[in-house]
């Protein structure tokens, strides 16, 4: 067999292979397979020590969570707290594991080049590259859930990678990879919602408490003329549809048909702004609650109740 | 940085068509890719591209030969073919041991989907064993038979099929087993 032809010595695109294969590697040993699910395989990213970060939707079994880590041995691991909202699974495991370098997001953008890194059942790694397509402001998940980029790679990214990282072309985790917060497309949780949610994880007892008032709602619109007569600058507020009996809002005397204007200090104009301001207000905190009851205006003291764990 | 990388894969790009063929199986409609295997005219191609005794053979420059079955492995769907009349002169491919691939290197795929010739497509190895090299290229019909090289431009593997999306590709170390087997006799079609 012959050279074809091809200068042999090494130019940009074979550094550039051999600088992916090398980021491949570096991220390599921190990188696990996860199984926790009888349908859902899924990798994991070593985060400190003794934890690993998952996907939530891949997680069934929460006690006997078996892995397999960067150096092809078994680990058992248990779950250490979940958050659907943001489909992230923080794991504990007992022995010493390498945690991930992470990336530092300021210096990402639009067109970088970034690896999808996988284990799969058999141990093996796996990875597949492309460029980062979106990355753009806060946005929030189906589930409620807080993300404080919107970040998005043109990745093949199988099913099995869910949970695995994103890294850049040195091998530095920029996020975690899931199927589980878009039915369209995989997108990444960013490396620093990840630890902003691993760290309410840990100080919360492995969930995070979320607010709840124990409305039923839907926005509506303020009639010009309420509008003027009151001095309401906002254009709709939300009006109460139902009210849950022995909830927060029915000792604080919320009734159907109340139209909220504000809670706290925030405007409420749909219900995605109580959602908001529920998700910063732990339990157990009081707020203000400014509705219109008949024309005229009300305003009364809530005490932030915590939502049930049946509604996670 | 990126001009550079261009002008790579523009190079590469080219120095691989040139040992890539396309394939028209003389019995069927069926067609895919080859590669020129070596100078006196062995091309190698997928077994689901070549149903019958003989094939036709074009080459990157135009030229067409007819070409013979030497051997066939439906399992590692691998298929030889020698051409006739072509001296020893053919562009062959630089081969290289897929053994040494590791995930996240970048690889190639060179080949003639829907009838597009020379066509190229680029991605990363996902993971390798014996039996497939699995890349993220993107693969079409058309592909079959044809090369997966490294950013060298050396084989690493024969293109079959596409599976949930991923490419796969028989690794050139099997290609390399299958032709001892065949000049041994041990597996002749």
């Amino acid at each position: 067999m012959h050279t074809s032809g091809m200068n042999a010595s090494p130019n940009a695109l074979v550094a550039l292979s051999s600088e992916l294969a090398r980021a491949v590697a570096t991220i390599a040993t921190s990188v696990v397979y996860v199984d926790s699910h009888p349908r859902r395989d899924a990798s994991g990213i070593v985060w400190d020590e003794h934890h690993v970060v998952t996907v939530d939707h891949a997680i069934e079994r929460e006690d006997d969570i078996e892995l397999l880590l960067g150096n092809g041995v078994g680990a058992r691991a248990t779950l250490a707290g979940r958050d659907s909202s943001t489909d992230l699974a923080l794991l504990h495991v007992d022995s010493t594991l390498q945690p991930a370098p992470r990336a530092d997001l300021a210096t990402l953008g639009v067109g970088h080049l970034v690896l999808a890194v996988g284990r799969d059942e058999d141990g093996a790694t796996a990875a597949s590259f492309g460029i980062v397509s979106s990355f753009d402001g806060p946005w929030r998940t189906w589930r409620g859930g807080d993300v404080d980029r919107f970040l998005r790679p043109d990745c093949t990214i199988a099913a099995s990678f869910s949970g695995g990282p994103l890294v850049d072309a040195t091998g530095r985790v920029v996020g975690m990879n899931t199927w589980g917060l878009s039915r369209r497309m995989p997108l990444t949780l960013p490396v620093s919602t990840i630890e902003r949610v691993v760290a309410q994880l840990q100080a919360g007892g492995g969930r995070i408490p979320r607010g709840y008032l124990g409305i039923a709602m839907q926005a509506v619109v303020l009639p010009e003329r309420l509008r003027e007569a009151r001095g309401i600058e906002q254009r709709s507020g939300t009006i109460v549809l139902d009210v849950a009996q022995r909830s927060p809002a029915e000792r604080a005397g919320v009734e159907i048909g109340d139209v909220i204007l504000a809670l706290g200090t925030h405007r409420i104009e749909d219900s995605e702004d109580v959602q908001r301001v529920l998700g910063s207000s732990p339990p157990g905190t009081k707020q203000r609650l400014a509705f219109l009851r008949g024309g005229t205006a009300h305003e009364v003291e809530i005490v932030i109740g915590e939502r049930a764990r049946d509604d996670d | 940085m990126t001009t550079e990388l261009g002008n790579d894969l523009a190079a590469l790009a080219r120095d691989v068509r040139a040992s890539t063929v396309a394939v028209h199986d003389t019995r069927g409609r069926g067609s895919g890719s080859g590669v020129i295997w070596d100078a006196r005219g062995i091309i190698i191609t997928n077994a689901h591209v070549v149903r019958g005794r003989e094939a036709a053979v074009e080459l990157a420059d135009g030229r067409r030969f007819r070409a013979a079955l030497v051997g066939r492995d439906e399992n590692m769907d691998l298929a030889a073919l020698r051409t006739e009349g072509v001296g020893d002169a053919l562009p062959a491919a630089d081969v290289r041991d897929s053994a040494s691939l590791a995930p996240g290197e970048f690889v190639v795929a060179v080949g003639n989907p829907h009838g597009v010739p020379g066509a190229v497509a680029s991605g990363l190895v996902h993971r390798c064993n014996a039996r497939w090299v699995i890349s993220d290229v993107r693969l079409a019909p058309g592909n079959s038979g044809g090369p997966l090289v490294d950013a060298s431009g050396r084989i690493v593997g024969i293109n079959s099929m596409i599976a949930r999306g991923l490419a796969l590709s028989v690794p050139s170390d099997a290609v390399v087993a299958f032709l001892r087997a065949l000049r041994t006799g041990s597996r002749a079609a």
